[in-house]
């Protein structure tokens, strides 16, 4: 603001307009929900991760007590931690990779293209809550429709929701199909929006369709895979509703699925701040450790983004 | 060779098609069973129970739970809209102090969820002495990063300076011409963020499952789940409430998908 | 943006009022308390506030207000569904968040301790209730107490539990469907390791003993009565060898099926042809057996399990210190479970037996044969057989956290079949040494 101040003359109140008065009211109603509802709760998050308290009774401070017994003996976060990133690793890529594939045969679709890309978002919009009884279902060790498949092709059916890996890869392949069509749909959007131009100059100089691919859609899709990359992380880093729905249905219900391999980084902390051991400081310290993981994941992406910003400048 | 190419495509997109629609449609096929008879057969076919099951559904507080949600992501939605368009607008069409610290800021948010200050929040409600309102569910969703950056990279790439430019010269407030202007010229990336935000609220489950405690407030994933004796899980009438809770999904994404997709190329191609 | 500011505002405003009208709410509230015992007799009466209970047993408890409500006519009693799995989550967020608790809480017991801790229950010893425990059985009375004295809630029901089976299959594989000889054939776990193997034998693998490893395990695990923990040490080992090795025992020999306990699927097991006894604690009958097979009146029986008799489970109601119904809650929770109409009741629509001593010493009390069991008293047997053996419960601050691990391994067992008893041991140390972190484990 000092620096608005210093500007003289009748120039002034314009530039004041446009350099403070403005921007601040276009920015302010951002800022003030920002800071109240986002970050604000962290910041005190981080405040009682420094205390033991169950959320009755007085707070008792405990300084890095906490962190130390993450550090140290809690080795179910460190479990959680790398069920996430394997979660991740064994589902997005391969959902990206495939979604992409798949558009680049069908890009030159022209009838009912619209059609085809409502029909495959509607994975993407079907309620998490949804999607969970619907793979319970097709899954059930003794019921589901996958094993008696397999046992009416003279398999052995098996426990795909009672092993710790296959229930991994059940949790991967809910992902996959919740995206595929998703991405699918974002890329042959990207690639229809290519200028034809390009390609027919591609085609004059004699490129193949798969050079075409790598050395003039896939760049030109840059902006495409990053947002696909960062809104994908942002979702796998997340992973809650889809596991928790599917291993928590009974009375007898397990945290985290067999031997907690579907435990994410943010089960755990749900049920480490609200589980049957109310420890909400302890659980606000978690956040606090989850926090520090996805900044770390963060900056990287902010990386990736930071180069695309260059770019346009350049 | 085109002529075989063409109808292959058809078919292989077809295909696809069909994966992504399966298990949709064995949500509505397990709707119109009884859930004893579910387990015995494979539903893939109709059965003749949707009516009862409707009825189990429609019997509880379906219709209060539903009402909630529409409640809660339409008031979300909006907000959420407007007070991104107005950030995202304010951080290309000034320059001003701190707009690149903002940037950044946004862009940081985008990626950490703010489910991660849920205990902080919760806690911040309660001072407020909002918990046991439907304001908990809303608030969390006025700033989104998400809807932010979003709307930045939107008008960025597709609103013409120049048009605002000559609203100025014309004499029109800011406020009008972003009202009036603005907001007119990138529909599709404001369609496409309502979509996406109503969305994610409609299917919000880890913030109403720690504020929701009561019939009154309760929206539809948390309902469906207390949907049916914990002893006997009324699989079939879960099945049924949830399809019809896609209805207003599906209908907002049919209505808009032109939009959206348009919006979708504009804001993640271009950008 | 204007009905926002306005809802803003008006939450505001409605903080103010409540933060002003607190103090003297809380010098009336103890004004009350001073004043005698509740007027039980008067069923017109009502704090004109209606009773909200959350449960997750949904058709019983709706059950007992019905029947409550033709007492008391006045009183508005509000049933609350919630999901067993979410229910003491639910009520940790309620408190944490200042949001409004019910009137009345159902305390599942292996979380007893942990509903003390919260600090939000009534003292029911305490006056205006006095309840005086010595009225309940020996073995249950003092399980609801806390550290302090405070009685915090009452009884449901003692849960005797003994092993329901269905007829037919019994007399199939068995030869009798008789409740009295099928109770002296198993009297050991082992005999029912040799009766699975000779059901898989003689059904092709189609058929098995027991449905579910989560049920047989929490069968083996409250079997034995042995304390879960004593002068700050965990009894980890003791309470769950031999559920572990049992539990790998009938994994190897296929005395019991894969189902997930409390599944829909696993419900759907009481219907079929292929899964002959369940493990039955009282309550089972009207959670599980009688809605998963509504047609199977007369198909059903009830034996001593092996070993004898033992208590399953059990739920205390207690009421909230921030209920704005307390008496109108106390009169439903002292009607239910503490006069002898009461008990008719819970018996004759639940099959529920609740904690009260005297209504057991008419002899006519536990009626004659039920329907639904094939003319067998079920009542008597329940009673004399069972809840008369049972030994003093107890629990602890860590149950529910034991019993998580127990349902855990019980999952790990059955889906690895090389997982031995003393590796299930081991891991089940471990986990326990990660979720308990005051107390010694052995």
């Amino acid at each position: 603001m000092n620096h608005s101040m210093k500007t003289t003359g009748k120039k002034r109140g314009k530039h004041w307009d446009y350099s403070v008065k403005y921007p601040l009211i276009f920015v302010l109603p951002f800022c003030i929900c920002f800071f109240a509802f986002n970050l604000f709760p962290i910041i005190y998050s981080f405040f009682l991760s420094l205390h033991d308290w169950s959320g009755v009774g007085e707070k008792k401070y405990v300084g890095l007590q906490n962190y130390i017994m993450i550090f140290t003996r809690d080795k179910i976060f460190f479990k959680s931690l790398r069920n996430t990133l394997y979660l991740l690793l064994i589902s997005f890529p391969p959902a990206i990779i495939i979604g992409l594939l798949i558009a680049a045969f069908l890009f030159n679709i022209k009838r009912l293209r619209t059609f085809f890309q409502t029909v495959n978002f509607l994975p993407y919009i079907t309620t998490p809550v949804a999607i969970g009884l619907i793979f319970l279902f097709l899954f059930d060790r003794n019921t589901g429709i996958v094993n008696r498949l397999i046992e009416g092709a003279g398999g052995e059916g098996l426990n795909w929701l009672g092993n710790p890996g296959l229930a991994q890869l059940v949790i991967a392949f809910m992902i996959l199909w919740k995206y595929i069509g998703y991405y699918m749909a974002l890329y042959l959007a990207g690639m229809t929006s290519i200028s034809q131009d390009i390609y027919d100059a591609a085609r004059v100089d004699g490129a193949g369709a798969v050079r075409t691919f790598f050395s003039i859609t896939l760049p030109l899709l840059k902006p495409i895979n990053i947002f696909i990359i960062v809104t994908s992380l942002i979702g796998g880093l997340q992973l809650f509703d889809e596991p928790n729905l599917m291993f928590n249905v009974s009375t007898t219900s397990i945290i985290g699925g067999p031997k907690r391999s579907c435990l994410t980084m943010f089960w755990n902390f749900y049920d480490v701040a609200f589980g049957s051991t109310a420890r909400l400081g302890y659980g606000s310290a978690v956040a606090v450790c989850i926090f520090i993981v996805i900044l770390i994941i963060s900056v990287i992406g902010l990386c990736l983004m930071g180069g695309k910003e260059e770019r346009k400048h350049e | 060779m085109n002529k075989i190419r063409k109808p292959l495509l058809y078919i292989m997109i077809s295909l696809v098609s069909l994966a992504s629609l399966f298990p949709f449609y064995m949500m509505i096929a397990m709707s119109t069973f009884k859930t004893e008879k579910m387990f015995q057969t494979i539903p893939l076919y109709f059965s003749n129970y949707l009516l009862n099951n409707l009825k189990t559904v429609f019997g509880s507080n379906f219709l209060r739970a539903y009402g909630n949600s529409l409640l809660v992501s339409c008031v979300s939605t909006v907000f959420c809209t407007l007070i991104s368009a107005m950030v995202g607008f304010a951080l290309v069409a000034y320059r001003f102090r701190f707009r690149s610290v903002l940037k950044k800021l946004i862009m940081l948010t985008m990626m950490v969820p703010v489910q991660l200050g849920i205990v902080g929040y919760m806690i911040e409600m309660r001072t407020l002495h909002l918990t046991g309102t439907r304001l908990p569910m809303i608030l969390i969703w006025l700033a989104n990063g998400f809807g932010a950056y979003w709307m930045m990279q939107y008008i960025e790439s597709s609103l013409p300076m120049e048009m605002v430019e000559s609203a100025r010269v014309d004499g029109s407030g800011e406020l009008n011409t972003f009202f009036k202007i603005v907001l007119p010229c990138v529909k599709p990336g404001i369609v496409t963020l309502i979509l996406l935000i109503f969305l994610w609220s409609w299917n919000s489950y880890l913030v109403p499952l720690v504020f929701v405690n009561d019939n009154t407030t309760m929206t539809i994933p948390i309902f469906i789940k207390s949907l049916g004796n914990a002893y006997m899980t009324d699989y079939a009438a879960q099945i049924t409430g949830l399809a019809v809770a896609t209805v207003p999904l599906l209908l907002l994404f049919i209505l808009g998908s032109r939009n959206f997709i348009q919006g979708l190329t504009a804001g993640a191609v271009k950008g | 943006m204007k009905r926002r500011g306005m809802s803003l505002m008006l939450s505001a405003f409605m903080a103010a009022g409540m933060l002003m009208s607190s103090v003297p709410a809380m010098a009336e509230e103890a004004e009350t308390e001073a004043e005698a015992a509740i007027d039980l007799e008067d069923y017109e009466a009502s704090t004109g506030n209606k009773v909200t209970i959350w449960t997750w047993d949904y058709d019983n408890t709706l059950m007992m207000a019905d029947a409550f409500n033709e007492i008391y006519p006045n009183i508005e009693i509000e049933v609350v569904n919630v999901a067993y799995s979410d229910y003491f989550t639910k009520i940790q967020q309620a408190v944490a968040s200042g949001s409004e608790l019910p009137d009345i809480v159902a305390q599942s017991c292996t979380l007893l301790k942990n509903y003390g801790q919260l600090g939000i229950f009534e003292d029911l010893s305490a006056a205006p209730y006095n309840v005086d425990s010595n009225v309940f059985f020996d073995y249950i009375k003092d399980r609801a107490i806390m550290e302090d004295g405070s009685l915090i809630g009452i009884e449901e029901s003692v849960s005797p539990s003994g092993i329901a089976y269905k007829r037919d299959l019994a007399e199939k594989y068995f030869g009798t469907d008789d409740p009295d000889e099928l109770g002296e054939m198993f009297t050991t776990l082992d005999d029912y390791v040799d009766a699975g193997i000779k059901v898989q034998e003689e059904s092709d693998g189609e058929d098995f003993l027991f449905h579910s490893p989560g049920a047989v395990g929490e069968m083996l695990y409250f079997m034995n009565t042995e304390k879960l923990e004593s002068d700050g040490t965990i009894h980890f080992t003791d309470k769950m060898s031999s559920v572990l090795e049992y539990l790998t025992k009938f994994r190897d020999n296929k005395v019991m099926d894969t189902f997930q306990n409390g599944t829909p699927q696993a419900n759907a097991t009481y219907a079929d042809k292929h899964h002959i006894f369940y493990p039955c604690p009282n309550w089972v009958i009207n959670y599980y057996i009688k809605p998963n097979d509504p047609d199977g009146s007369g198909n059903w029986g009830i034996m001593m399990p092996a070993g004898g008799g033992y208590s399953c489970g059990g739920t205390s109601l207690g009421i909230t210190n921030t209920s704005d119904a307390k008496e109108d809650a106390w009169k439903f929770i002292h009607w239910c479970l503490m006069t002898k109409d009461g008990a008719v009741m819970m018996k004759e629509k639940l099959n529920f037996f609740i904690a009260l001593k005297e209504v057991y010493e008419d002899p006519d009390f536990l009626g004659g044969p039920d329907e639904f069991f094939g003319g067998q008293n079920i009542n008597d047997f329940f009673y004399n057989k069972i809840a008369t053996s049972i030994s003093t419960l107890d629990v602890s601050v860590y149950d529910q956290t034991v019993i998580d691990i127990r349902d855990l391994l019980a999952t790990a067992i059955s889906d690895d079949p090389d997982l031995t008893a003393e590796d299930a041991l081991e891991e089940g140390l471990e986990e326990a040494s990660m979720k308990i972190l005051d107390m010694e484990i052995d």
